[in-house]
């Protein structure tokens, strides 16, 4: 365990990404010690047991108790919890065992009702001092909640706790897609009884329409620069893909003729789009071009492959295809190879949104009766149900947020 | 019995019109009297005083029959033509009537991808429609995807009633 403390001073992220994606790897044990409180509110324990959930979710740690069996912990953790009104304070360090040396000690602050955003800062943190990777505890999950005949836009935090209303306009709003800088969230709305792309600023809940304009506006995606989106419209019935800017300015057309171009995720270099097209007589998944040239078909097995999600590692593409019985998740790589299926073939599977390090995948599922929004990690291991009152669809995974 | 079930538009011109609502009936009497209005539909005052129609005079229902697709397909059946000919002809003989086109698909596939093949449904209605000598612009299209069921079973049974056209009348 000493090599992997030695290896996890920092290292480049792509070796830690290789290196979690290798056969032989191995989470890094770690305690979490003591977590006292003053006064004894009962939150220093639902804060280590949301530390404890993080660091197993993250993938790269178990969390180790006494009298476990086998190597002892490499790692541990002591925290003091402190509540002053309604203040709050978490101080917190990590050292490793066998030289007690620290590798950091830091305090958090919050306001009382923020305790899990506080466990969520330090698994981040521990994540990062650890594995030179920023963790996903701090980030959080847009989807749509489908009631009765109203479709609404939720946002939860990516362990499917804590969610809260985006929109409630008892009309339809579907598939958002987060602004690389987590703040705003565009989706579509039939709000003005027209699927229109509505753009919504999470803090102040403003929520304004980016066309003027009849017709179909869906699938958002935003450049990583943020100068950019990406969208299907459509003219006379016929669906192709759009450039326009975060005001609703279009910048160019993407796609023309007459098949359907929709679903578009950018590769996190920004220079290319994974997009659905059924110009080869099903939907199947093709690339191109940032400005629209260079298209290539991407998938060739299975007769239907839809709803491309380029990973921010650049290195897959996941995608949906339909197979006997349901719709399963695929990853491919960008030259087409390595087809991989992720889900296990039970139910349906729809919309994979990849987490900020690639590490992890969200995506709807009936798998279990209802839509609920389920997580895994990229190769389909360790899922886990996020929600669980049915009609939850669309998920998309926010980009790391400093909350 | 298939085909009752598939009869969806009942519309009255009341208070409703104009609002997006699903179902409306149509009262001859004021589709007849330009006296009550005079304008163009579209330029109908927003708040018309709500009129019920008296229940001793008889109701003439606009009836507009769904008409369906096969799976992933957009294209018209015969059964199809058949009865956007029938729709064709009583839009012919209410000139007054202005519909919405409401394309559906059944819940496989993707959201996005259903939104667009929702479009080209109704637009290859639309299309149809115009073909057989109704004015365009008294034809506007909608894609619902498969957002709005109107059966929620997960079996063929289903998805051949959701893949479906629907109209609504605007007016």
């Amino acid at each position: 365990m000493g090599m992997m403390i030695g290896t996890a001073s920092l290292p480049g992220q792509q070796d830690v990404y290789m290196r979690i994606r290798s056969e032989g790897f191995r989470p890094i044990l770690i305690e979490l010690k003591s977590f006292t409180e003053d006064p004894a509110t009962g939150q220093a324990g639902l804060i280590r047991e949301t530390v404890a959930a993080d660091l197993e979710n993250s993938g790269f740690f178990y969390v180790w108790e006494p009298g476990t069996a086998g190597p002892a912990a490499a790692v541990y953790v002591e925290a003091g919890f402190t509540v002053r009104g309604t203040q709050m304070s978490l101080s917190a360090s990590l050292r490793e065992t066998a030289t007690r040396q620290t590798v950091f000690e830091k305090r958090y602050e919050g306001e009382t009702g923020g305790e899990r955003l506080l466990a969520h800062r330090l698994a981040d943190d521990i994540v990062l001092h650890l594995v030179g990777d920023y963790g996903v505890a701090t980030t959080r999950i847009a989807f749509t909640s489908r009631r009765n005949v109203s479709s609404e836009i939720r946002v939860m935090d990516y362990d499917g706790k804590d969610i809260r209303a985006v929109t409630a306009n008892g009309s339809l709003n579907l598939s958002p897609a987060w602004s690389p800088d987590g703040r705003r969230l565009l989706f579509t709305t039939y709000v003005h009884e027209n699927p229109d792309l509505a753009l919504v600023e999470l803090e102040s809940g403003d929520m304004r329409i980016l066309n003027r304009r009849k017709g179909l506006h869906s699938a958002p995606a935003w450049s990583p620069d943020g100068r950019r989106i990406a969208f299907a419209m459509t003219e006379a019935g016929n669906t192709d893909l759009y450039l326009c800017d975060p005001d609703g300015r279009l910048i160019r057309r993407l796609t023309s003729g007459p098949a359907i171009d929709s679903s578009p995720s950018w590769s996190p270099d920004g220079r290319e789009i994974a997009f659905t097209s059924d110009r080869s007589g099903s939907p199947q998944v093709y690339l191109m071009s940032a400005d629209g040239g260079n298209v290539r078909r991407l998938t060739y097995t299975g007769s239907y492959n839809d709803s491309p999600s380029w990973s921010p590692r650049g290195d897959l593409i996941a995608y949906v295809s339909r197979e006997t019985g349901g719709f399963q998740i695929y990853t491919i790589d960008p030259a087409g190879e390595n087809v991989r299926r992720i889900t296990d073939g039970r139910g349906y599977h729809e919309d994979p949104s990849w987490s900020p390090g690639g590490f992890h995948l969200v995506y709807a599922s009936n798998r279990d009766g209802r839509w609920d929004i389920y997580m895994s990690a990229w190769d389909g291991s360790r899922t886990r149900r996020l929600t669980f009152s049915g009609g939850n669809v669309c998920p998309s995974w926010s980009p790391s947020i400093n909350r | 019995m298939r085909m009752l079930r598939g009869l969806v538009i009942v519309l009255i011109a009341s208070v409703f019109w104009g609002c997006g609502r699903r179902t409306a009936r149509i009262d001859e009497t004021l589709m007849e009297q330009p006296a009550v209005s005079p304008e163009p539909a579209r330029e109908r005052p927003v708040e018309p005083a709500p009129v019920k129609p008296p229940a001793d005079r008889p109701v003439r229902e606009l009836v507009f029959e769904n008409v369906h697709f096969g799976f992933d397909r957009h294209d018209l059946t015969d059964t199809a033509r058949e009865i956007l000919t029938r729709h064709a002809r009583t839009l012919r003989e209410n000139p007054q009537v202005r519909i919405r086109v409401e394309g559906h698909c059944d819940e496989r596939g993707t959201i996005e991808y259903n939104l667009a093949l929702g479009e080209r449904r109704a637009n290859s209605v639309r299309m149809y429609l115009i073909n057989l000598g109704v004015d365009a612009s008294r034809i506007t299209t909608i894609s619902y995807g498969k957002e709005r069921p109107l059966d929620t079973r997960h079996n063929e049974e289903a998805w051949a009633r959701n893949r479906r056209a629907g109209f609504v009348i605007v007016k």
